[in-house]
């Protein structure tokens, strides 16, 4: 799920402004075909008409004993019913489904890190080539439509992070880099186990992305140990790096917030259309914080230009939002993101609670938050969700399709930040939406 | 603790019970290969005083008046035998019988002769029974033998050695039982399992589906398989040796010696295992660079297994006395065994991984020791007594403590993180000691002529405690001691009638099981102490009718089984822990019949078994990336249909026909409107094989015969069938087609045995669990030595 915003912005705008002249020419403001008019300018060669066609996809999980993941095709977001049975691609094991901005890469969680790309080929979703690695990854984004950059961590010890550049048309890394920047190693070994290392700490990542010339990566600290506590949480942490010459630059530091994102999110730095980098920090047991930050739930903002925190810039979240913490936001057009949220209790009880999909006691609520006003409003008809890994969710201008899922539902909630609204889309067949979905492609009208 | 006492105890109330019998004549009657001869009659010359041989083969004649006497011992199929007596009064005299076949009733004695294995299946259980007289010159195991049951699948990970899922009847794993001679199987652990007990150490084995016998107590799902050992009661030696392809070298030691005058008995029974398991599989393979990324090749590679070898060893002595006054069996015994295993690839992921293990280990020790004691024909030959005191000590070490990647030339790479290990993100070496003590006491008690009763209770409790130096998870799961004890009590009452024509068999068993135990988190910083104790109650019948021809059979047990400590507390590797875990409880239904015509003037039997088995809290392994972990499923329903036809031309010709359909269902998981089949696992699969035998093929006394196998296994999905596009590299375990080929020849009345078999002949791509490659085709040769 790294959609970055920026990049796929022209997508969008295409896709927006094709929607408009769509719904102009035929009252059919849901379809998903889009006209582009042809100039022919040659005489004799007729060019073939085209037309830009998208398609949505979901990774859906389906029964236990075993749980299965499928890629799915579906026709629609916004209706019906996205249906594993006879369709889309079985997965090999738990994964991560990364949106590219023409293809999609599925990453095999933890045990079999395979990324392997996907992409529309004659109209149908189609396997293409996979890369392995080593050690797991736990963030990735897309540069272009070509390069992907992903980051690795060890979760216990104080190996190497690296940093790898992807060819995706090739599905090759190109490029990588070791770091260690932001550990903590107090004995100096370069271990992080045994006498001596018991404070050591892994920055772990939680979200990278490119941003002009420099590679952010925003970071956590996290105990050595293998224990997953993070005993330093009290700051919003972010490392920075060259791009694509990957030298590392400096640790940025603020104590305002605490740590930024949460384990295995693929998001927590969110670029608005005036290259703003956003941050938000959970400040929740719930979202896997242990022990539980000092700090409110926060949202800070690094400046286009800036290799520095905004000190001008600072929401409080936990107070405009009566006490909740976030757990992911997705940011959409004008200033505006749609946010999910948690009210915990702050007790051992709540640990890992946003990590549990089909939960019968779901803790997430749904708003939005106006990131220029610094107002939030709560949209209580979304059902609570139990939460997940990488949370589910599609943006489309000012709309974000979000999977909602519990003990007793699974589906798409339709989020528009302009209308401030929520709606009910279609129903998933399975136990959750991993991930939702879309490519487009331009296609010869036949 | 105090259940052991108990147990003791009544090991001792059963030897006070031994009394003294007047003026009897007793023994036993056999056949030279030492079975049991139910039904013989030994009668007293010229009088009309006589008895008929009981399951066991033993007689009793009482109230013999002194005198001098010709004893006559007959059986159909078998040459009369008479021996002398000389009777005073107040003695008790012993005279053994072995009968010697008639060699043109030979056809009489595979299929009709009422060996123990008839005596068997015609109880009114659902019971299958392999006489390993057949197998006992291969070079196979015990599994290569069960996997020709009929309604019995056994899903091996690789090689020799290698982990391995029996499933009879849709249920599977610990589900069903396995017992060596009457103990449950499961506490010897890996180093004593059915795939690595050579078959020339094994007498029998009997398969009870679904419904179980009370005598073999324990908490068990789906049925039970019994593996009884050489249970000869004459001096022999039986030594083998075999080679095999992939390096495997096999050798088998069971010696027996028993005076005949007192009764004395010292058994050996021992095995060397060993196989590199270096077979060949097809692998596409990767290209790490130094940060350990790398693509993978699109083309397969064929390199070699060169991390899975495999050495187990036992070595079983017991001594006591045999076939006395005063016991049938009073044995003591100590065993040791041990086991190592080579992992090469994760036990439970899909397919062939591009990354293999190269330091993956698994090890254990046991030293065992058991007390045994059975006599039948107490107080005027209506009371059996068998029980047994069985202590277990083992030590199992699990490692993963590589700081290395191979690949799949068995080369390799330092990792970047030193803290991982191969299969996990951290390392394991986990140690864990293990004391266990099991006991039962069974007694049955004749009535009368046509109404048995019987009573069975068994203990067993087991103790866990280890250390991980590298993995604070388990070090914290097992640093105090967690103990699981079961007791069954059983009771059954069984009634023949209409000339042992009706048999009925009702029973009830009572389970009790305590768990204590601790739980605690990912990093072991936790701990929260865990204490079940549960109990539950069981019941059923079985039934059987017999006309003339036909036999139909019909039972029905309500089963439960209580989750296995590795089911609830993980085993420190690939399984995770889930102390939440209930029971499994079943409703198993079979209904089924035996014909056995005439078909040409030759004979042939069918075999047909229809079961229904109705599972809740179903216990089944979930795949969490490359480890799993146990959860009760809601409910599942397993229905089909067991068929199994021999036939026999001339005494040269044999042909076996088994075949299993099974329908497994989950309740609770809908696709398509309808309830989902249970995915990985094989839904129709049979084998047909042929023999030719041929004795004085070259000379006088010697054996010739050659064995033709075909096994079939329908696809069948590895996830939930038909979500995801079948069309879209959907995971799927292909049909497969495999042909076995044995040949035995024997010398000097089966003193010098060779055989040579070929498995998967036509070197077909074999899978079996996950997918995964199991070694193509496979040449074994095996030298058996047997005096008697």
């Amino acid at each position: 799920m790294i959609l970055k915003q920026l990049n796929l912005l022209p997508f969008f705008m295409v896709l927006v402004f094709g929607t408009a002249v769509v719904s102009c020419s035929d009252d059919d403001s849901e379809s998903d075909v889009l006209q582009e008019e042809q100039v022919e300018e040659e005489e004799e060669e007729i060019e073939p008409e085209t037309q830009l066609v998208t398609r949505y996809f979901s990774g859906i999980e389906f029964g236990s004993d075993p749980t299965v993941e499928i890629l799915t095709n579906a026709d629609s977001f916004e209706e019906g019913v996205i249906s594993p049975v006879d369709n889309g691609f079985e997965q090999p094991a738990w994964m991560a489904y990364l949106q590219g901005e023409d293809q999609i890469i599925t990453l095999g969680y933890n045990t079999a890190p395979e990324f392997t790309s996907y992409e529309v080929v004659d109209g149908a979703l189609t396997k293409g080539n996979s890369f392995f690695t080593t050690d797991d990854a736990y963030a990735a984004t897309f540069v272009d439509a070509s390069t992907m950059v992903f980051i690795t961590s060890p979760r216990s010890g104080l190996a190497d992070k690296i940093i790898s550049i992807v060819d995706t048309d090739a599905m090759e890394v190109t490029y990588s880099i070791t770091t260690t920047a932001g550990y903590v190693d107090v004995d100096g070994d370069g271990d992080g186990l045994g006498e001596g290392d018991e404070n050591d700490l892994i920055a772990f990542p939680s979200d990278i992305h490119v941003r002009g010339d420099y590679l952010y990566v925003s970071y956590y600290m996290m105990s050595a140990s293998g224990t997953f506590s993070t005993p330093d949480a009290n700051k919003a942490r972010v490392g920075i790096y060259t791009y694509p010459g990957l030298e590392f630059v400096k640790v940025i530091e603020d104590d305002r917030a605490s740590n930024i994102s949460r384990y295995y999110a693929f998001n927590g730095l969110l670029e608005d259309e005036n290259g703003d980098i956003y941050t938000f920090s959970p400040s929740s047991i719930a979202s896997g914080y242990a022990p539980v930050p000092e700090n409110n739930s926060a949202i800070l903002r690094i400046k286009n230009g800036e290799t520095e925190f905004d000190d001008d810039f600072y929401i409080d979240f936990e107070s405009i939002s009566g006490g909740l913490k976030i757990n992911d936001m997705f940011y959409t057009t004008n200033g505006k993101a749609v946010v999910r949220a948690t009210f915990e209790e702050e007790s051992e009880l709540y640990l890992w609670g946003n990590y549990a999909p089909t939960l019968a006691t779901p803790l997430i609520s749904t708003g939005i938050v106006d990131l220029t006003t610094g107002t939030f409003t709560l949209l209580d008809n979304v059902p609570l969700c139990g939460g997940g890994w990488n949370s589910p969710h599609m943006i489309d201008g000012s709309k974000v399709y979000l999977g909602v899922n519990n003990a007793e539902y699974s589906g798409v909630y339709i989020i528009d930040t302009e209308t401030g609204t929520a709606t009910e889309g279609a129903d998933i067949d399975g136990n959750y939406a991993k991930a939702l979905l879309s490519l487009t492609t331009e296609e010869v009208v036949e | 603790m105090k259940y052991f006492v108990v147990a003791t105890l009544l090991y001792c109330i059963c030897f006070s019970n031994l009394r003294a019998q007047e003026t009897s004549i007793s023994g036993t009657i056999t056949t030279e290969n030492d079975e049991p001869m139910l039904g013989a009659s030994v009668i007293l010359a010229k009088t009309t005083i006589g008895a008929v041989a009981d399951e066991n083969g033993r007689y009793i004649i009482e109230n013999v008046p002194a005198g001098n006497y010709t004893l006559i011992a007959s059986s159909i199929g078998f040459g009369a035998q008479r021996k002398s007596v000389v009777v005073d009064s107040g003695q008790n005299y012993t005279v053994d019988f072995v009968l010697n076949e008639q060699v043109e009733a030979l056809n009489e004695v595979v299929l009709q002769g009422k060996t123990k294995a008839t005596v068997l299946r015609e109880k009114a259980y659902a019971v299958e029974v392999v006489e390993m007289k057949e197998f006992k010159n291969l070079a196979t195991n015990g599994n290569d033998i069960l996997a020709k049951i009929s309604g019995i699948n056994i899903r091996q990970s690789g090689g020799v050695g290698s982990d391995f899922t029996l499933s009879l009847n849709g249920l599977s794993g610990n589900q069903v039982r396995m017992f060596l001679d009457g103990i449950p199987m499961d506490y010897f652990g890996s180093s004593l399992t059915l795939n690595n007990f050579s078959a020339n150490l094994l007498e029998r084995i009997e398969v009870y589906k679904g419904v179980v016998p009370i005598h073999l107590s324990s908490d068990a799902l789906g049925g039970a398989i019994n593996i009884v050992t050489d249970q000869s009661t004459n001096s022999f030696l039986d030594a083998s040796y075999a080679t095999g392809s992939f390096g495997t070298h096999i050798a088998s030691l069971n010696a027996h010696y028993r005076s005949k005058k007192s009764g004395f008995t010292a058994k050996l029974t021992s095995f060397y295992n060993y196989s590199d398991n270096n077979y060949e599989v097809p692998i596409r393979l990767i290209n790490f660079d130094e940060f350990g990324n790398g693509t993978q090749d699109d083309f397969y590679t064929d390199v070699e297994h060169f991390h899975d070898a495999y050495e187990s060893k036992m070595f079983w002595a017991q001594t006591g006395f045999t076939k006395t006054t005063f016991a049938d069996q009073l044995l003591i015994g100590a065993m040791y065994s041990d086991n190592y295993d080579e992992v090469q690839q994760p036990v439970f992921a899909a397919g062939e991984p591009a990354v293999p293990y190269g330091e993956v280990l698994e090890e254990e020790q046991k030293l065992i020791t058991n007390l045994s004691y059975r006599k039948s024909g107490l107080f005027n030959n209506k009371l059996n007594l068998d029980t047994y005191l069985v202590a277990v000590f083992a030590e199992n070490t699990t490692r993963d403590i590589s700081d290395y990647q191979y690949d799949w030339f068995g080369n390799r790479r330092l990792r970047n993180n030193p803290v991982e290990g191969e299969i996990e993100t951290r390392k394991t070496l986990l140690i864990l000691d293990t004391d266990n003590y099991l006991g039962r006491f069974n007694a049955e008690y004749n009535l009368n002529d046509n109404n048995n009763i019987a009573f069975n209770y068994s203990l067993n409790d087991l103790t866990v405690q280890g250390t991980d130096e590298y993995k604070e998870e388990n070090n914290t799961q097992f640093r105090f001691p967690s103990d699981v004890t079961k007791q069954v009590m059983a009771f059954s009452y069984t009634n023949s009638s209409y000339e042992e024509k009706f048999k009925n068999t009702v029973f009830g068993k009572y389970y009790e099981y305590r768990i204590t135990s601790l739980e605690t988190n990912f990093s072991g910083d936790e701990i929260l102490p865990f204490k079940s104790n549960r109990d539950y109650l069981g019941y059923g019948f079985s039934s059987t009718f017999a006309i003339e021809k036909l036999q139909l059979k019909a039972s029905y047990e309500r089963a439960t089984r209580f989750p296995e400590f590795f089911e609830l507390f993980g085993d420190g590797l690939n399984i995770e822990s889930n102390p939440a875990l209930l029971p499994e409880e079943s409703n198993n239904y079979n209904l089924g019949f035996i014909y056995r015509p005439q078909l040409f003037n030759n004979p042939f039997i069918l075999s047909v078994n229809g079961y229904i088995r109705d599972s809740e809290n179903f216990i089944i392994p979930i795949a969490i990336g490359l480890k799993t972990r146990y959860e009760n499923y809601v409910s599942v329903t397993a229905r089909g249909i067991d068929l199994s036809a021999n036939y026999i031309i001339d005494n040269k010709l044999f042909f076996v026909l088994n075949g299993t359909f099974l329908d497994k269902r989950d309740n609770d998981v809908i696709i398509n409107g309808e309830k989902a089949r249970v995915p990985n696992e094989p839904y129709l699969f049979g084998n047909l094989s042929a023999t030719y035998r041929k004795p004085e093929l070259f000379k006088t006394n010697d054996n010739f015969a050659a064995t033709i196998t075909q096994n079939f296994t329908h696809e069948f999905p590895y996830r939930w069938e038909d979500i995801g596009d079948a069309d879209l590299g959907k995971a799927i375990v292909p049909e497969q087609w495999t042909t076995n080929m044995e040949l035995v020849y024997s010398l000097d009345n089966e003193k010098y045995n060779f055989s040579l078999g070929v498995i998967n002949i036509w070197d077909r791509e074999v899978f079996d669990n996950f997918q995964q490659l199991r070694p193509g085709r496979t040449f074994n040769f095996k030298l058996r030595y047997f005096i008697n």
